[in-house]
């Protein structure tokens, strides 16, 4: 079976305007080659830190944005040749949460408009049909059909993002893709929302692709993992492997610098990355696009190959790719800092 | 003994229908070389009192009622021109978001030679002097401080913020979500320095934060905030082996935590919605959301109970009972 989305070699580069200082405008590799399959009823979460271009490649497989270059293949159909109007009716069947509720409501629009129009525009129900599937859309989210009348400021930031959630799915999409939906929200109001989402992506079979930094979250609602560092997938595995045994050095770093609720927990101490220390963090944002390991200053195992070469992806067993050229070894039960009976 | 002490610290904001108190008789106390936690959500006032020590306040904003007291002296009525000595004096500050609390035009440097100078009256080779030895307190290498804040990461801007808040050696650190805008690779080291720092400058600090797996890493006391009332505090330790008050227990069972058992069951969660300064339940603020509240929690407003050494919870029915019902 061909999966939902199949996006290969996603490249996107932005550029630097031109200034009569530099000739050559400098040109940043945001996304640096991208494999990455989606299965339908799949939650893919995409982890790393500000800047490794997880937003970017999400709005690239939703041609929010386009792609410099790769392909991408949505249900079979060549996603990159489609036509804006044949895009447009294909999005009905993509649909995106914000991070920031607050901002991507429109402030001015009732709830109930707001959740009719993607319904009316895409002709999925008839006008006198509109009420019924706002209240249905309402309930899906946990919220009573009284908000339909209300605005979104009146809303607290759960509920907020409940909305922006009913609106995604008004169109009934196949593919969910949520952009760090809980990471505004308050603690005590973030599972609520997790759980919603699981929920959700459990009754329409929906495959989801959770765009996170909280790595507990994660694990908690992801069958696979992909993680990003500058551009590239360093590392990605069924969720039970790589939070077990992480293979490459940077999503080691990563789990064993999350803290944990646990009062008395000695964590590691941080690795050091060169980078930051040496204040060279300047010097390898230019990287992108490299011929190297763009980890190589951070990592405690970086050879003379890795300045000159960059490791591709590559398969290392049980559906676990990794991109490096010395990754860890998989010793016994679990990995070294973070096996289960750690916590 | 050197200490800050915040008592029955009221904060009120004007309202359309009277004074909204965004924090209601708060009372905390932090001494020299300890990490304390000021834990709540958005809302809960945490931030509000952090800054209401310092007199700065938002300006709508007053403190109607208690004591900011430091070495007994109360700083709530000092005079600005007193209460500039204190701030980034006796008292060091430091924000969330490193990259608006630092000065876009000029570099690092000049920031801090300005601090140095206003606090300590230093002459600029003395000036110099104290730099090096402060940036290199806080891992920096000289060279950055010739940078200017967009040249230098998230980390950097956060060490370099730190050193504007340690130039005049101060006795106290109220850290406000320090960590909160950064990658955690980076929290860690942001963490461990400020550990570290602690111990080598008998710092008190303050850390506010929502992150309650932050407090776990570094604190050995807390305070947790809901509504503008200080709902439980206590040694570590006891606040999360066995929380007192509902809410406490609540949110450390609806943290979702790394290397739980496998399998994708639902995670306990706190019921409702974040309170409303504007809109407060009567009684206890916290009855709407919690599985265990009865009559006389909706009536009338619990009082402090003592639950262990130091552990202290504002609750009608405390205990391990409260573990999300």
């Amino acid at each position: 079976m061909t999966p939902l989305l199949e996006a290969r070699a996603i490249v996107k580069e932005y550029r630097s305007r031109r200034s009569w200082l530099r000739r050559e405008p400098p040109v940043l590799r945001a996304v640096d080659g991208v494999d990455l399959e989606l299965d339908r009823s799949e939650t893919l979460a995409l982890v790393g830190e500000s800047g490794s271009g997880k937003t970017t490649l999400a709005r690239c497989l939703l041609r929010l944005v386009e792609p410099t270059a790769g392909e991408l293949r949505f249900a079979g159909r060549d996603l990159l040749a489609l036509a804006p109007a044949a895009l447009r009716a294909e999005r009905r069947r993509f649909q995106m949460v914000f991070q920031d509720p607050q901002s991507s409501l429109n402030p001015r629009l009732r709830i109930g408009p707001m959740l009719a129009e993607p319904v009316r525009v895409h002709r999925l129900r008839s006008a006198d049909a509109l009420p019924a599937r706002v209240e249905e859309l309402l309930a899906q989210v946990g919220l009573p059909p009284a908000a339909a009348r209300q605005y979104p400021h009146e809303f607290s930031g759960g509920q907020r993002q409940r909305i922006g959630i009913a609106r995604a799915l008004a169109t009934e999409p196949d593919l969910l893709v949520a952009d760090e939906p809980v990471s505004a929200l308050d603690v005590s109001v973030r599972a609520q929302i997790v759980n919603l989402l699981v929920d959700l992506q459990r009754r329409h079979g929906l495959a989801l692709l959770f765009i996170g930094h909280d790595l507990a979250v994660v694990e908690h609602l992801a069958d696979r993992v992909a993680v990003m560092y500058r551009g590239r997938i360093v590392e990605e595995a069924p969720v039970r492997a790589l939070f077990a045994t992480p293979r490459h050095p940077y999503p080691r770093a990563l789990l064993a610098a999350v803290p944990r609720p646990e009062p008395g927990r000695r964590r590691p101490p941080p690795v050091e990355p060169a980078g930051e220390r040496a204040g060279r963090e300047g010097e390898t944002r230019k990287e992108f696009g490299w011929a190297a390991c763009a980890y190589r200053w951070r990592c405690p195992r970086a050879s003379e190959r890795c300045e000159v070469e960059a490791p591709r992806l590559a398969p290392v067993g049980n559906g676990h790719r990794t991109a490096c050229f010395h990754p860890e070894e998989i010793r016994g039960e679990g990995g070294r800092n973070f096996s289960p009976e750690d916590a | 003994m050197s200490a800050l002490a915040v008592e029955a610290l009221t904060v009120a904001f004007p309202g359309p229908a009277g004074p909204v108190e965004v924090v209601r008789g708060a009372s905390l106390r932090l001494e020299r070389g300890e990490m304390v936690g000021l834990v709540g959500e958005s809302g809960s006032g945490k931030s509000l009192t952090a800054l209401a020590i310092l007199g700065l306040l938002p300006p709508t904003a007053r403190a109607t009622s208690g004591r900011v007291l430091l070495d007994g002296r109360d700083l709530l009525g000092l005079p600005e021109r007193e209460l500039r000595l204190v701030r980034g004096g006796a008292i060091g500050l430091v924000f969330q978001e490193p990259l608006s609390a630092l000065n876009p035009v000029l570099t690092a440097g000049r920031q801090l030679a300005e601090a140095l100078r206003a606090h300590r009256r230093l002459g600029r080779r003395e000036c110099a002097a104290a730099a090096r030895e402060l940036l290199d307190l806080v891992g920096l290498p000289e060279r950055a401080a010739a940078s200017y804040p967009h040249q230098l990461s998230g980390g950097q801007r956060q060490r370099v913020l730190l050193t504007l808040a340690l130039a005049s050696r101060p006795a106290f650190l109220l850290a406000d979500e320090p960590t909160t805008a950064l990658d955690v690779t980076v929290q860690a080291q942001i963490l461990d320095l400020l550990a570290a720092l602690r111990v080598r400058l008998r710092l008190g600090v303050l850390l506010v934060t929502h992150d309650l797996a932050v407090v776990a890493e570094c604190c050995e006391r807390a305070y947790v905030m809901y509504a503008g009332q200080i709902v439980e505090e206590g040694p570590v330790p006891a606040l999360f082996g066995s929380p007192g008050h509902p809410y406490t227990a609540g949110l450390l069972a609806a943290l979702p935590r790394l290397g739980r058992p496998a399998g994708r069951g639902t995670l306990p969660v706190v019921p409702g919605q974040v309170a409303d300064p504007r809109h407060l339940p009567p009684g206890c603020a916290f009855h709407p959301r919690c599985p265990q509240a009865a009559n006389r929690c909706r009536e009338e407003l619990p009082a402090t109970v003592e639950l262990g050494p130091g552990h202290r919870c504002r609750c009608f029915f405390p205990g391990p009972g409260g573990s999300g019902g």
